[in-house]
């Protein structure tokens, strides 16, 4: 086996990736080329691929930027004083961050070919990432959103990497013939959820309609995902629309666009990514100027999943907020973990403070704590 | 055919460029020139009327309420597009939104005749100090402000997209302007001109900003032709456009520094650029530049781009626009800034 870098995943194509297990979406061909094509700032992307005998047995996209909003978990203070320091004394006091992971990842593997040995790859991989993160100019390495069963975090640890809780994923298997077998399947609760929703949009004059080709649509529904990144409480990837169009050119994975409106304005989106093995409700716009942005949202995710459903799709991920509403819809939290490596020993040193205040991102614990504000 | 008003009240640099090119094009079958600076400049420029070219001096409510209301009513029914330069250029001290008047006064004239359209000079630098992405669809992200200048183009966007009539407003930001592409040419020295002119002379040793930022910088010729060219489409109505180099295009501060002190030189004079923190403390001996936005142009590509316009790199025009000025000593026919 041996790795080679890339600075473009046509190098790798989309008949490679396709069979790589893991994480189907986060890191299909598509988003990554519509995030690749979408970059914007200094940040930049190099691809590192495990190739064994000329196949492709792995690969990890590695990005590097100062404008990687890593601290987007740490307390308000810690973020208010950085971009303090940033405005103050500029962009070199701050830090260059090399991320191997999807930026949008909420599932995170490395995607690996399943008759390839995970171990090996790990072996080979890691010191490659942290070799061309420090050559592009980082400060630190994060290994972003590992998901907890995967089994080679010990390389990581053993490789002095700090593991640290990122936000729970939340995914559920929707094994259903129907959308009402799957309300069927719902908690007393959740039915009564469902129903009541349903009957308020109908009341409230709210329809939705699906759009497969929305490049045209972008500069309509793009301030309303905007709406929302600004709004979120965790300010993580910043996308352009340049992003939403390269995505609705998307083959590999497809891509579709919810719009919900009302009396000819629109008033939500989301965007839809599936494949034959999962499907996502990746991205979510909201307008909050509605007076019922609430109902917008909880009416776009069920005929989200009723689309997923209704494709007949195994597996459905929800994303990494808003966990009142997703767990209602039957979602499951899974924890996922962040690994850091400081190449400057200042970071490395607050890498132990970090880990104690992430654990409030363990899942059981942020279960006890549902009912943050929708995003 | 589009009979276009250009109501100039700041802003001489791109106003009479924008004159000059409105002038050429054929699809403008008329232009009004509104002239309110305090210079007269652009009227000056035009060198008097044509019969394309028809020039009306001094405030926009005289003409409308005042005594010169019979000469407002004989043109006013013509008028398509409006297209107001305002106030902009930093130069004024003043707090109070300078444009705030006209631009009302514009709001109730389109209210009053549903098919007019207005087009508004405003600028990038609305985005203040915000970091990170700053697009099209964005105004109010809770950013701060390096100056007055910046919050008054902010404060003109908020009321005119509050507007009833919003919709039928279209919202321009250019970054920094510079004179043409390919011959440097400009009409005024304005705007970034007095740094360029401080780091050609050595005078300037010190500058505040962040070295590692970029300055975003246009040619005037791209700003005028996108301006014009999206100002003739319908479906511009109610979007913005930013007009700028974008990220790839701009340059960070460092080599901007020493692109400009050592263009057609073998040396370079030694400039600092001192953090951001000490821009106080220079008090008036350096200039603050760069901004910690990125400024994201999507619409403007999507829309400009097919039509053969896109902005030049600006190492590929910063050459002649330092040639052009000092060719002219730095001062613009009748001294306009």
């Amino acid at each position: 086996m041996q790795v080679t870098v890339h600075d473009t995943i046509d190098d790798l194509g989309p008949a490679a990736i396709e069979p790589l297990e893991g994480s189907p979406l986060d890191f299909s061909y598509g988003v990554l080329r519509a995030l690749e094509r979408s970059l914007w700032g200094d940040l930049s992307v190099r691809y590192l691929a495990v190739n064994d005998g000329g196949a492709l047995a792995a690969f990890t996209p590695l990005f590097v930027g100062t404008n990687l909003n890593f601290n987007a978990l740490l307390p308000r203070l810690v973020q208010s004083g950085y971009a303090a320091l940033l405005d103050s004394m500029g962009v070199g006091a701050g830090y260059s961050v090399a991320v191997a992971g999807c930026p949008l990842s909420d599932r995170g593997w490395i995607p690996t070919h399943p008759e390839a040995d995970p171990h090996a790859v790990v072996k080979i991989l890691l010191p490659e990432i942290e070799a061309v993160a420090r050559a592009c100019g980082a400060d630190f390495l994060m290994l972003k959103d590992i998901h907890e069963k995967f089994p080679e975090t010990g390389q990581f640890l053993k490789a002095g990497f700090v593991q640290t809780y990122s936000l729970p994923g939340v995914s559920l298997a929707t094994p259903y013939g129907s959308f009402d077998e799957y309300i069927e399947h719902r908690t007393k609760n959740g039915r009564k959820h469902f129903r009541k929703n349903s009957r308020k949009a109908v009341e409230r004059g709210l329809s939705v309609s699906f759009h497969e080709d929305f490049a045209e649509l972008v500069p309509a529904v793009y301030p309303l995902f905007r709406q929302t990144f600004l709004k979120a409480k965790y300010h993580f990837e910043e996308l352009s629309p340049y992003f939403y169009r390269e995505c609705a050119a998307s083959r590999s994975p497809r891509t579709e666009l919810l719009v919900c409106e009302k009396e000819g304005r629109r008033v939500g989106s989301v965007m839809l990514v599936w494949n034959s093995r999962e499907f996502a409700i990746k991205r979510v716009g909201v307008d909050y100027a509605h007076e019922e942005s609430g109902l917008v949202y909880n009416v776009m995710m069920y005929e989200g999943m009723r689309r997923a459903i209704e494709r007949g799709v195994p597996q459905v991920s929800l994303g990494q907020s808003t966990y009142v509403p997703k767990t209602r819809l039957g979602g499951v939290m899974q924890n996922l973990h962040l690994y850091l490596k400081g190449f400057k020993l200042s970071l490395h040193a607050s890498f132990p403070v970090q880990r104690l205040w992430l654990r409030r991102y363990r899942s059981d614990r942020v279960l006890q704590t549902l009912g943050e504000p929708a995003e | 055919m589009r009979n276009v008003l250009l109501h100039v009240s700041g802003r001489p640099f791109v106003a009479l460029h924008l004159l000059d090119a409105l002038r050429a094009r054929p699809e403008v079958a008329q232009v009004f020139l509104l002239d309110s600076t305090p210079e007269r400049g652009p009227a000056k420029r035009a060198q008097g009327a044509s019969p394309k070219l028809k020039i009306f001096s001094g405030e926009l409510p005289t003409y409308q309420r005042g005594a010169r209301g019979g000469v407002w009513q004989e043109f006013a029914d013509e008028i398509d597009t409006v297209l107001y330069c305002g106030e902009g250029g930093g130069e004024s001290g003043a707090e109070q939104a300078p444009d705030a008047g006209p631009l009302k006064s514009w709001l109730a004239f389109l209210e009053d005749r549903a098919e007019v359209r207005l087009g508004f000079l405003s600028t990038a630098f609305v985005a203040g100090r915000r970091r990170g992405l700053f697009t099209e669809f964005d105004l109010d992200c809770g950013q701060s402000f390096d100056d007055a200048w910046q919050r008054r183009a902010f404060e003109s966007e908020r009321l005119l997209r509050a507007s009833a009539a919003g919709g039928r407003v279209t919202v321009y930001r250019p970054s920094h302007v510079v004179g043409d592409s390919r011959s440097g040419e400009a009409h005024a020295f304005g705007g970034l001109y007095p740094v360029l002119r401080a780091l050609r002379r050595g005078r300037l040793n010190l500058l505040a900003g962040d070295a590692r930022a970029r300055l975003d910088i246009v040619p005037v010729n791209y700003v005028v032709n996108s301006l014009i060219e999206l100002s003739l489409r319908p479906e511009v109505a109610g979007r913005t456009y930013h007009l700028v180099g974008g990220w790839h295009r701009s340059m960070p501060v460092k080599e901007f520094v020493r692109f400009v002190g050592s263009h057609g030189r073998g040396s370079v004079a030694k400039v600092f650029v001192v953090p951001p923190v000490l821009a106080g403390a220079l008090r008036g001996r350096g200039e603050r530049l760069a901004t910690a936005a990125v400024f994201d142009d999507y619409m403007a590509r999507v829309a400009l781009e097919p039509r053969g316009l896109s902005c030049p790199p600006a190492e590929s025009y910063l050459g002649p626009v330092i040639e052009f000025a000092e060719g002219r000593g730095w001062t613009a026919p009748g001294g306009s800034g």
